[in-house]
């Protein structure tokens, strides 16, 4: 029983110990202890230690709640499985100190890519393997394929040095089964292939070889869950933590309501967090050109960016068809031109201009597809142009950053909250 | 004005806004909600206990147990008579008396005794209207 008791005082607060420790001995010595008493200790040390809040013990709560949810996030992820398979586009007819090969054959993967990972391509490849089967039945097919685009599938190239004659690149497929993945990244090979032989030589890129290094694997393991959501989750406490604990310690010292300051930034966070959900997803594919003629570029810059240069790329890649049929192509290519296109001018290392040319859209394929057509623009109009980085597929949408706005909208939360405490006391005391 | 009087009548951390609430939850017409309120958070407070104890003069930890024993028929456990001691004198209601740091006596204050007066009127005018509301017609 002593040792319970003991056990028992060490929950109350340090200083508390120090001030009432030797009372509550002397106490517990003439009145004697009942396994009671040890409960009703225990009791009010733990009252004690949640009503006696400190900067300390907010930001630990707030960081071992951030700690939790990451836990819990993780464990609720369902575990995806990738399969590989590496494969090589090389030209059919090997031309000795050919530089370009590699431009070549990168830029005959994006038309094989174009064709391959289409909606009817990818359609056909999800019913004939039975993929996506729950998602196909509570959600329409057309949303499932873009899913299955922007989530399941990565097209990754590998170190160009390890191929000198060709484009090396690997296929990857993640599904909830092994053998589903296998099967889905076989069928995405199968499609490549298929693809390169019926495609009729691209100018300038000529025929081409495709070999498939290594077929599909069968992974074993799981694939390792992503961190840095974890990370994130984490030091999402941390930092809110920090704000809150900071809030307590001024509201502590201003008399403000500590409640309704809480209760306005979880209502914040909430809608912040509710809008970005509701927000669709936004890629953007970025390339690097370097042209030699600057005045020659800039007017191509113009000519690309005018209104029936825009127009004609929007037909061409199928952009944004609801809208063009509600709004109008005028209002899609001024809302493309403003916010769907970037051309900016960097510097490079070497002191030299280059230009990045991006492309923002929420499906990641038509990011891509759309840069890549953008640097055949301006490749074409002028002279001597070298593209340093080639259209880069996005893996993870730029936009909505929903973590940020979730922050954001705690933020003005913990704003007005602060304003409607302030102003709502003052009221009080005029009355 | 009845909002600050109830806060100042609680004295023990809780918001007006949660009074309120709890005037709306008990939705109780006969006798007045913030009458009701007052009681129920007046008795689940050992504060309460200890202030009337020690209206009587200074006394140490195992004394005011002992007694309020006997006036309220209560046995305090030792965490929750030194927990309402810890949170009384923080607000200024008692003071330490002695210097002995084992059996230190507590005494009441200025403001303590001005405390226990407010919340023993509110309590005589709770149990005079249930007494005459009890009374048969």
């Amino acid at each position: 029983m002593r040792l319970l008791v003991r056990l028992a005082v060490k929950l109350y607060p340090a200083a508390w110990r120090a001030r009432y420790g030797r009372e509550l001995e002397a106490l517990m010595e003439d009145a004697g202890v009942s396994g009671g008493d040890v409960w009703d200790l225990a009791r009010e040390a733990m009252v004690m230690q949640l009503t006696s809040v400190s900067f300390a013990k907010i930001v630990a709560g707030f960081t071992l709640a951030g700690v939790m949810a990451a836990g819990v996030w993780a464990l609720s992820q369902t575990r995806h499985y990738e399969s590989t398979a590496v494969m090589r586009l090389s030209p059919a007819e090997a031309v000795s100190g050919d530089p370009d090969v590699r431009a070549r054959m990168s830029q005959r993967l994006m038309k094989l890519q174009e064709v391959a990972l289409s909606r009817s391509s990818l359609a056909k490849i999800m019913m004939a393997q039975n993929l996506f089967q729950k998602e196909r039945m509570e959600q329409p097919v057309e949303d499932v394929i873009e899913k299955m685009r922007n989530r399941s599938i990565r097209i990754l190239m590998v170190d160009a040095s390890r191929s000198p004659r060709g484009t090396l690149f690997m296929v990857k497929f993640s599904a909830a089964k092994p053998a589903e993945a296998q099967a889905a990244t076989r069928a995405i090979v199968a499609a490549l292939v298929e693809q390169n032989l019926a495609q009729e030589p691209a100018a300038g890129a000529g025929p081409a070889n495709i070999e498939v290094l290594g077929p599909a694997s069968l992974p074993t393991e799981p694939a390792a869950i992503d961190r840095a959501p974890i990370v994130r989750l984490a030091g999402l406490g941390l930092a809110l933590g920090l704000a809150f604990g900071s809030l307590w310690w001024m509201t502590r010292r201003a008399s403000m309501s500590l409640w309704r300051i809480g209760a306005f930034a979880v209502a914040g966070m909430a809608v912040g967090v509710a809008v970005a959900f509701l927000m669709p997803n936004e890629f953007v594919s970025t390339a690097v050109l370097r042209a030699a003629d600057g005045p020659a570029t800039q007017a191509a810059v113009r000519r690309v960016l005018s209104d029936e240069s825009v127009a004609a790329m929007i037909r061409r890649q199928g952009l944004f068809q609801k809208e063009v049929g509600s709004e109008g192509m005028e209002a899609v290519t001024d809302k493309v031109r403003n916010e769907g296109i970037r051309v900016r001018t960097v510097q490079t290392a070497q002191g030299m201009t280059a230009y990045t040319v991006s492309f923002r859209y929420p499906d990641r394929f038509t990011a891509q597809r759309v840069t890549q057509d953008l640097v055949g623009q301006f490749t074409g109009q002028v002279a001597n142009t070298e593209v340093l980085d080639r259209p880069s597929q996005p893996v993870s949408p730029s936009w909505p950053n929903r973590l940020q706005i979730g922050v954001l909208g705690s933020v003005l939360g913990v704003l007005l909250g602060t304003a409607a405490s302030y102003f709502g006391r003052t009221r009080v005391v005029v009355a | 004005m009845r909002d600050q009087g109830l806060g100042r009548t609680l004295g023990c951390g809780v918001e007006p806004e949660v009074a309120r609430l709890l005037l709306f939850a008990l939705d109780i017409r006969t006798i007045t909600p913030y009458d009701i309120t007052r009681y129920v958070l007046i008795m689940s407070d050992p504060t309460l206990l200890v202030l009337a104890s020690l209206a009587e003069g200074e006394k140490h930890g195992y004394a005011m147990m002992e007694d309020i024993q006997r006036f309220a028929g209560i046995r305090l456990g030792p965490g929750t008579l030194y927990g309402a001691i810890s949170r009384l004198e923080e607000r200024g209601w008692i003071r330490a008396a002695g210097s002995d740091d084992r059996r230190r006596p507590y005494a009441l204050t200025g403001a303590g005794r001005q405390h226990l007066e407010e919340q023993v009127a509110a309590l005589g005018g709770v149990v005079e209207t249930a007494k005459r509301r009890l009374r048969p017609a």
